[in-house]
């Protein structure tokens, strides 16, 4: 890009706006002031300004974060970048993103689009700009005239919600770098309302758009995950309905740290795990009970199995997916081990093309989330906060 | 613009920030901003990415990207946090303290005779109004009792402190009031000028016991030397413990000298008295008086 800015930016005037001149007196230094200020909030620990969970004032930190640029490696940065020239080589005319068995499906695109944001382009800007700005010009597109529902013609058969909420996600993030489609404003008002209406009795939400019937894990999380978000960009969401999801969460746990699908059935899985620490995160809740024993059960199970163990997996990279988000915010203790070992696993499975797979040869999807793990120490993407 | 206080470490933190995708087109910087960062790419005058420019009691920053979020990679949110908090603190401190801060106007002494030579200082307290006031004429006005005015020139240190200066003598007996007011050059009003300061100094007749009354340093390293003492200012005031330290804790034995004047006694009062009646008696013996 022409456009770019040199990585070497000059340096002038005499303005010190990050650290103070040298001082000859006995003063304390801003380094100084930073490390006690940054000691100071440590034992204060996360605070909800306003009381509010959406909004979370961390810990500051007290250095620089080293260990994110050993990360990513150059095999690493190499995997990352196969898997997003692949996802931009195999964008569809309308500007959206087929998969083997959801054709144009908007839940797809907006993963994709999450996969560029969080290599840093944004609409029209970037490396990745303009398949960027022709995905979410795709979501737009498909957004269901009366019901708000953002979803197109290739949904999931048992209903559109996963869609729905990937889609709204995507467009909270390019919410203002978007200037001109201002009408993106009514389409995510519109898409919140969607979920807060479709929520189910037992506090969750499913596949499809009622708030008839019983719930799911997954869903919920995504749910929860596309609500957080919402509130932090200024859109009226009830902490009733949050506080009823995080309810039906803590009841789909399980005592030895994993989580049911549902509050019935289906064994409870590793990944499952993640969910439920991401709806617990999304809360505002890093000190609940239940994040540790899950955060646990997901350590073990990635470094308990090989790669070969692990390849077995349904849906192996969204389950790699969700412990990611899971993992962050649990600090580097955690992360950078499972990063490490998730990134062996990816690059393990990716193929030739650069792309990764599902058990039922879906390809994009995989490619997308699998991009978005791999590009996580960057920290571009919100859903990587602490 | 800094980032660390070590030069090495600074180009170090700046060099693993990742490039920015886009910049807001800008003409030029205006003449009065500082330029506190800019492209190294391209050409000419359109380079500027952020600058600064001091108005009145605040300061207007001007920062050309939208991406600085990029900065978390690689040191997480440290670079970013800090940039913002440390830019917010600046632009807000001014007004949070109440007062315009970036300047401060004073004489070298509070009180002056007739005739005596008035210093004035104007010492800028930040440095972004530091660099936006180069070149630019600077002046104090003294305003006597009578409401006279005089406008002195006031110029940068010649030895590089953040200092205008400026001298008048002082004619008339009174208290008078300096003023510096500064507007930005082609500002629409001067309602508010970058900033406004004034001082008051006395004029009068003043005995030269009191004209001052600090203390006479050189005066009294003197006198400590010549009574065989030792001199303590601020400057070597630590070392005073070491004093207290060289006294002994033995029992010592000291020796006093004493001049006796033997003429002026009152044994040699006696003697001569004794002296003196002898020889009287000698002679009355003799039959010489």
């Amino acid at each position: 890009m022409k456009q770019t800015i040199g990585a070497i930016l000059f340096i002038t005037g005499t303005l010190a706006l990050g650290a103070d001149a040298p001082a000859p007196t006995t003063r304390g230094s801003a380094d100084e002031t930073q490390a006690l200020q940054a000691g100071r909030d440590k034992a204060v620990g996360p605070r909800f300004p306003g009381k509010d969970p959406a909004f979370l004032v961390l810990p500051r930190p007290a250095e620089r974060n080293a260990s994110t640029k050993d990360l990513l490696s150059p095999q690493v940065l190499e995997t990352t970048d196969k898997a997003l020239a692949y996802l931009a080589r195999t964008q569809d005319p309308d500007g959206g993103w087929s998969d083997a068995h959801f054709a144009s499906n908007t839940g797809v695109t907006a993963l994709v689009c999450m996969a560029f944001m969080a290599e840093g382009s944004r609409p029209r800007i970037g490396k990745y700009g303009k398949q960027l700005d022709a995905g979410l010009e795709f979501l737009l597109n498909n957004v269901k005239p009366g019901s708000g529902v953002i979803a197109g013609k290739g949904n999931n058969p048992y209903g559109p919600m996963y869609e729905h909420a990937y889609a709204t996600l995507a467009l909270l993030f390019a919410y203002g770098d978007m200037p001109w489609r201002p009408e993106i404003h009514e389409v995510l008002s519109n898409a919140i309302e969607v979920v807060k209406k479709s929520q189910r009795q037992d506090g969750g939400w499913r596949y499809e758009i009622s708030n008839m019937g019983a719930s799911d894990m997954s869903v919920t999380a995504n749910v929860l995950w596309v609500l957080r978000t919402a509130k932090k960009c200024g859109f009226t969401v009830p902490q009733e309905g949050i506080d009823k999801a995080v309810n039906y969460m803590e009841q789909c746990a399980q005592p030895d740290g994993t989580f049911r699908y549902r509050t019935w059935g289906i064994e409870a899985s590793p990944s499952l795990g993640g969910t439920g620490i991401i709806g617990l995160c999304n809360h505002g809740k890093l000190d609940h009970p239940l994040i540790p024993r899950a955060r646990d059960r997901i350590m073990y199970e990635y470094h308990r199995y090989t790669t070969e163990d692990l390849k077995t997996r349904r849906y192996l990279v969204y389950g790699v997916f969700y412990a990611s988000v899971a993992i962050y915010p649990c600090g580097d203790e955690y992360w950078v081990p499972w990063f490490k070992r998730a990134t062996e696993l990816l690059a393990a499975i990716q193929r030739k093309d650069g792309e990764f797979w599902d058990e039922h040869d879906d390809l994009v999807y995989p490619t997308a989330m699998a991009a978005i793990v791999l590009q996580a120490p960057l920290g571009y993407l919100p859903i990587y906060e602490r | 613009m800094r980032l660390e206080r070590d030069d090495s470490a600074n180009e170090a933190a700046w060099s693993t920030f990742p490039q920015f995708y886009w910049r807001h087109p800008v003409v030029r910087a205006k003449p009065q901003s500082v330029t506190l960062l800019k492209e190294t790419a391209s050409s000419a005058d359109r380079t500027c990415l952020m600058a600064i420019q001091r108005y009145y009691e605040g300061a207007v920053f001007y920062c050309g990207l939208d991406s600085l979020w990029r900065w978390r990679f690689p040191g997480e949110s440290y670079d970013y946090d800090r940039f913002w908090t440390n830019v917010i603190r600046y632009l807000g401190e001014t007004r949070l303290r109440g007062s315009q801060q970036q300047v401060a106007l004073s004489t070298d002494h509070l009180s002056y005779s007739p005739g005596e030579q008035v210093q004035i200082r104007l010492r800028i307290l930040d440095p972004a109004l530091m660099a936006q006031l180069e070149g630019q004429a600077l002046y104090a006005s003294i305003t006597t009792p009578q409401k006279d005015v005089q406008m002195v020139a006031l110029k940068s240190d010649p030895n590089g402190e953040m200092l205008y200066v400026g001298a008048q003598r002082a004619r008339r007996i009174g208290s008078m009031v300096i003023k510096s007011k500064h507007a930005a050059p082609g500002a629409a009003s001067d309602q508010k000028p970058l900033f406004d300061v004034d001082h008051t100094f006395q004029v009068k007749m003043q005995s030269l016991e009191s004209r001052d009354t600090s203390a006479d340093f050189a005066a009294m390293r003197n006198l400590s030397k010549k009574t065989g003492g030792q001199y303590f200012d601020y400057h070597n005031m630590v070392s005073v413990g070491d004093l207290a330290a060289a006294i002994p804790a033995d029992p010592q034995v000291l020796s006093e000298q004493l001049t006796v004047e033997l003429w002026d006694g009152g044994i040699f009062l006696s003697l001569f008295l004794v002296l003196i009646s002898a020889e009287w008696c000698i002679r009355k013996w003799c039959g010489l008086l």
